[in-house]
């Protein structure tokens, strides 16, 4: 029976198609996986089911009738639930207050404790999720925590159950948990939809899976009728060939040496587990990988947000891990960052401004503490000249600014710098075509000054294009490490996706 | 209308960048129109009431112009330096309600500094500026304390700069008048000793009480403009301001020492509020008396919050500010009390609460503007 | 016999002084429970405290005044949740209007009711004897003789203490109320009115501010002047974060703050050469100093409600 079909499913967002034509149908019973890259527009399409987002068009039938779904309340009466990737719990309360509020149990006015107490116990068991209805939230593991979201669903009744990314924040072990009861949620009838970007795992659990692809569906296939490798073909690609000019250069010696690095991430879970690698100076090293194995509490430590828990990194002859940003900068690091609009910019600010943050206390743009007008000036119509910015008004506001040029005065204000080392976190992420090459132009040049990059990105043509040396970064290790004239997309994306382990890696 | 809210809510960065002055004007305009019908309501003119508000106030040439004009300038002095002070820390993204604190330890400081020896003897051209110096850097060190307790351990200022207010308040009237600095009993003088001559402000007005308070604030507003849009200082102060109220990393990841430029920046607050305290004490006290009438502490922020926390808006509403208290006194000839220019700013503080509002309603006239335009357009095809 | 009486008219006044700070500081809570800021407990004190002695005066009966400064803090918390929840505007530069706007319109009226610049005429107030709640068997008891002679309005603010509490923790709606203070986007997709909870407290929260307000005018001094509330809306502000946020922890806060006022005066009327010395200041300065203490820790962290003074506004 088919719970849950959506058909020609349309959204746009301003600039971007993020739905392009989808359909898909689900039948009951079974556990849907949508898989794909960022951006490919898979969590869009869940929340649009949801209610969050309404689509541009399309149809949504659900238990076989059409339906309107304008808001989340629309689509919990419709017995769909959603596990978002950012939990809606309240920390200081307790597991039951949070999974009965908005439907209490009462006696008159009074909240009856003692019965959402039980309540929340029976459900608990009826599906076998283990929570103490007792605990308070704040001191729970994440994966207890989800349990709690996925009982806040089906305390509603949730017959088709949504899951953003559930295994993101999750260790091996509460994903094997996650799993188990997935399965039983299936043999309770239900519908389990799940948006995931780590295939092994979606291997191992999907019934049926849906590769989406740039806003496009790219196919769905049955689980016993694919193998791992048409997957991930499905999943990576094959991009437009882009012009990325190769450059030779001589390789000198080593600038960057990471050891046995191992970071915390924001959640206190360790996201880098023990990574080695140098960057020598005139090299491109390149990591690839999907979002979230482990890539950004690497650039944390590297820009002195982050302190490592354990491990060194070296960085021109100096141990720097305790170092603020401040003192990195002038040690020599140049940082390009891929969100713009926090890490990269102040968006309110005029471009004159941006340009030479983190350079603003050194000669020529200052002297004993004041601004140097006219010298800022110059040099900000010399980048917007050299970086081909538009609009060409160095007082213009950055928030006018299009994606691709605010990412340009990224580009400019860090290759403007004293640098020998620059780290590139995704540098070519929401730019056109006419903007990336103009991006490996500039990293070619880089290159041939001798400066050492870290290049991280996840696109696999870009890193295979640019690189001298490949990492591969899965679940905060790496993988593999290859040169790219001894390997090809299709290995990479095994080892990106999990599926594939070189068994000799890196010092 | 919920398109209109949203854009209104939250893109109003820079699309319409004139609404920054509008919608202070606005307030204002608004407040003055509410204010006459208050004065309505109560059986009062409020023609006749606002005649001799203005008329008295100092801004306009009238009867006693010139004594008006010189208490116009005196009261703005400090309204413009406990104005200054907010919108330094508002540009930083700190809310600093320290003003009314910073105020008076600025004044207690210069009285003590007025009327003690060694430094009572000494000439005037030493004992003004370091007077100055140490007021300043008492209410800049009374300021940090809050911009500390922010930076180190994530307490809000607002709530720490208002336990402070009261702490100094009554460390200061309920100590330090009473005791360690009270006046001899012989000498009659309730409160502290009277400064020495050479600690007083000179005059600059024949007739009247001016003195160079007005120059003073007026050179010091503009060392503000510069230090924001001059200094390396001023530019870190103000990329703070985008990180703390926004979360922006950029300032961090550049390498900016957000902690160190919060404290910096509460300190600079601290220091030019404390200046309006300086005023008080070396230019119309000459002491600092057992009662203190204040005021001007949460009448700054109303200042700074209509000068839309820039120097020049500040500049403006601290004399808006001041010729309004000045005339206050006059306006009790139309039987309306004196305190009714503090109804008036605070029914504009509450429109600058409401700007989101006063946007809307600006938003709804552009586009019902646009609309007739459109109309008209057709029209003659 | 003495120094029992003493010990009990002690109690009474402490429990007089904390009264006002109690009601502000149970004001301030429930409004930021909910995630609402305001700090113009002190303005809607003074508007209370004036119009329930107005109301008193013109119709000659306490009572009445009662209902007129309930009115008002009706009003006032109307405003401030107009401009903070339906506008999500800055809720400081809000509580700031209204201060702002007390004192001034307060003298207004004064002049044009009173025909006087800063003290109302005594009126008919809950502070005689007659409309005292008289316990007089307890009187020569110790510590519970403090009981004995009480307003209405301290025993409101004791009772008052006891159902915000039950309210806050036990009843439906003060799960709601906190939830919203927590995490209102979580609240809503639970179904929660996150607006609707947030109007409610706000006016509540204003509604408790304007008794303590009249608990000074109308309770304890049978007239209004420009001097009386000086404060009190801010101790009741660090009463409230002293005490966690919570009812009973205002109300030990309040206690405890109260008390040191009425430590000072008997200490300053005894001969005492110790506690002479110490100056007026250090205890008036006390419950602010206890309070940044609390703040930075040496009590156990005081920590708000987690979305307190943030504006919600809807997801597109």
């Amino acid at each position: 029976m088919k719970v849950l079909e959506v058909k020609n499913i349309v959204k746009h967002f301003p600039g971007v198609l993020a739905n392009d034509k989808i359909n898909l149908s689900v039948d009951k019973g079974e556990i849907f996986a949508i898989v794909g890259e960022n951006g490919a527009g898979k969590s869009t399409l869940m929340k649009i089911i949801y209610g969050l987002y309404t689509s541009t068009s399309g149809d949504i039938y659900v238990f076989g009738k059409k339906e309107d779904i304008k808001n989340p309340h629309d689509a919990i009466k419709l017995k769909i639930g959603m596990v978002h990737q950012e939990f809606m719990l309240i920390p200081r309360f307790t597991v039951t207050q949070n999974i009965v509020l908005g439907d209490e149990p009462h006696k008159g006015l009074i909240f009856d404790y003692k019965k959402a107490l039980k309540e929340v116990g029976e459900l608990s068991e009826k599906f076998g999720l283990k929570i103490d209805p007792r605990d308070k939230v704040a001191n729970l593991p994440v994966g207890i925590q989800q349990k709690v979201e996925i009982l806040k669903i089906l305390r509603r009744g949730a017959e088709i159950l949504i899951f953003d990314e559930p295994t993101a924040v999750l260790t091996p072990e509460e994903t094997e948990d996650l799993f188990k009861t997935l399965i039983k949620l299936k043999g309770d009838g239900k519908t389990i939809l799940f948006i995931s970007h780590k295939l092994k795992e979606v291997i191992t659990i999907a019934d049926k899976i849906a590769v989406l692809r740039r806003g496009k569906l790219q196919g769905v296939v049955e689980k016993k009728k694919t193998n791992e490798v048409e997957l991930s073909r499905m999943v990576v690609g094959r991009d437009v060939v882009l012009e990325i000019p190769k450059v030779k250069t001589k390789v000198g010696k080593e600038i960057i040496t990471v050891h046995n690095l191992t970071v915390k991430n924001n959640r206190g879970i360790i996201g880098l587990k023990g990574v080695s690698f140098e960057v020598h100076a005139g090299e491109i090293v390149g990591i690839a990988g999907v979002e979230g194995n482990g890539q950004s509490e690497l650039v944390n430590s590297l820009i002195g947000f982050v302190r490592p828990t354990k491990g060194e990194i070296i960085f021109n002859g100096e141990e720097i891990k305790l170092l603020t940003p401040y003192n990195l900068r002038t040690k020599g690091l140049a940082y390009i960052t891929e969100d713009r609009k926090r890490r990269g910019l102040v968006l309110p600010f005029r471009v004159r401004e941006n340009i030479i943050m983190g350079q603003h206390t050194l000669y020529p743009f200052s002297k004993n503490g004041i601004l140097n007008d006219s010298e800022i000036d110059k040099f900000s119509t010399k980048n917007l000249e050299e970086f081909d910015i538009r609009p060409r008004d160095i007082n213009a506001r950055i928030s006018n600014l299009s994606g691709g040029n605010q990412q340009k005065i990224i580009l400019a204000k860090e290759m403007s710098t004293d640098h020998n080392f620059l780290l590139a976190s995704q540098p070519t992420r929401g730019l056109d075509i006419g903007a990336m090459e103009f991006v490996y132009k500039k990293l070619a040049e880089e290159k041939k000054k001798g400066i050492a990059i870290l290049l991280i990105s996840l696109e696999l043509s870009e890193i295979m294009a640019l690189s001298d040396k490949i990492l591969v970064l899965y679940e905060g290790e790496i993988v593999g490490e290859k040169t790219p004239d001894k390997t090809n997309e299709e290995e990479l994306g095994l080892m990106m996706l999990g599926l594939k382990r070189q068994k000799k890696v890196a010092k | 209308m919920k398109d209109v809210l949203k854009k209104v809510i939250f893109g109003r960065k820079e699309k319409h960048w004139w609404m920054n002055i509008l919608v202070p004007l606005i307030s204002i305009l608004l407040s003055f129109i509410l204010g006459a019908i208050l004065i309505k309501a109560t059986g009062r003119d409020p023609v006749v009431a606002y005649k001799l508000l203005f008329g008295a106030s100092g801004l306009f040439p009238g009867p006693y112009w010139k004594g008006h004009f010189a208490e116009m300038l005196l009261s703005s002095a400090m309204f413009i330096a406990t104005g200054l002070g907010f919108a330094v820390a508002a540009k930083g993204g700190l809310f600093n309600i320290g003003a009314e604190g910073h105020f008076i330890v600025g004044g207690i400081t210069a009285a003590y500094i007025g009327y003690t020896e060694p430094f009572a003897s000494l000439p005037k051209i030493i004992h003004l500026p370091f007077i100055f110096i140490l007021a300043m850097l008492m209410g800049g060190l009374w300021a940090a304390i809050a911009g500390y307790l922010k930076a180190k351990r994530g307490i809000h200022e607002v709530i720490s700069t208002i336990m402070l207010n009261w702490i100094a308040l009554y460390l200061i009237e309920g100590w330090l008048v009473i005791g360690p600095m009270k006046a001899a009993v012989e000498t009659g003088v309730s409160g502290t000793p009277y400064i020495s001559q050479t600690a007083k402000l000179p005059k600059i007005l024949s007739g009247t009480r001016l003195n160079i308070s007005i120059i003073i604030i007026i050179v010091v507003l503009y060392l503000v403009w510069y230090l924001f849009y001059k200094t390396t200082l001023g530019y870190e102060i103000r990329t703070l301001g985008y990180t703390l109220i926004f979360g922006m990393e950029a300032p961090k990841a550049s390498g900016i020492n957000v902690e160190r430029r919060t404290i910096q920046t509460m300190f600079i607050s601290g220091a030019i509020a404390a200046l309006g305290g300086v005023f008080m004490v070396l230019g119309i006290l000459f002491q600092y008396p057992p009662i203190f009438e204040g005021g001007y502490g949460f009448d700054g922020i109303a200042v700074a919050l209509i000068g839309q926390n820039e120097p020049i808006g500040v500049l403006l509403a601290g004399i808006l500010i001041g010729a309004l208290r000045t005339g206050a006194t006059s306006v009790q000839l139309a039987h309306v009390p004196k305190t009714f220019p503090s109804i008036i700013e605070g029914f504009a503080v509450a429109f600058i609460a409401l700007q989101a509002l006063v946007r809307y309603w600006l938003i709804k006239l552009i586009q019902l503007k646009k609309s007739t335009q459109v109309k008209t357009k057709g029209d003659t095809r | 016999m003495n120094n029992i009486s003493l010990l009990n008219d002690s109690i009474a006044q402490t429990l007089d002084y904390a009264a006002p700070i109690l009601f502000a500081a149970l004001g301030g809570l429930i409004s930021e429970n909910a995630g609402v800021v305001n700090i113009a407990l002190e303005g809607m004190m003074r508007f209370a405290a004036f119009f329930g002695v107005w109301g008193a005066f013109v119709s000659g009966n306490p009572w009445v005044g009662l209902l007129w400064g309930i009115g008002i803090g009706i009003l006032l918390g109307i405003l401030h949740a107009y401009i903070t929840v339906k506008w999500a505007g800055d809720q400081i530069v809000s509580g700031v209007a209204i201060n702002v706007m007390a004192i001034g319109i307060i003298t207004y009226l004064l002049e044009l009711v009173f025909k006087t610049t800063g003290y109302s005429p005594p009126v008919p107030y809950f502070g005689a004897e007659a409309t005292r709640i008289h316990i007089t068997f307890l009187k020569d008891i110790p510590v519970f003789g403090g009981f004995a002679h009480l307003t209405i309005f301290v025993w409101f603010s004791l009772i008052l203490v006891v159902i915000l509490h039950f309210v806050l923790y036990h009843t439906v709606i003060g799960l709601r109320i906190r939830a919203v203070g927590e995490n209102p986007r979580a609240a809503e997709t639970l179904g929660v009115n996150v607006f609707k909870i947030k109007w409610f407290s706000v006016i509540l929260g204003s509604v408790f501010a304007a008794f303590g307000g009249m608990a000074l005018s109308l309770g304890t001094l049978s007239s209004f002047t420009n001097s009386m509330a000086m404060g009190k809306g801010f101790i009741g502000l660090a009463a409230m974060i002293f005490g966690k946020w919570t009812p009973f922890g205002a109300l030990a806060a309040a206690l405890l703050f109260a008390f040191a006022q009425v430590l000072q005066l008997l200490l300053q009327s005894t001969v005492s050469g110790f506690a002479k010395m110490i100056p007026l200041g250090f205890y008036l300065a006390l419950p602010y100093l206890l309070t940044i203490g609390a703040l930075i820790g040496f009590i156990g962290r005081a920590i708000g409600p987690a979305a307190d003074g943030v504006p919600y506004k809807k997801e597109s």
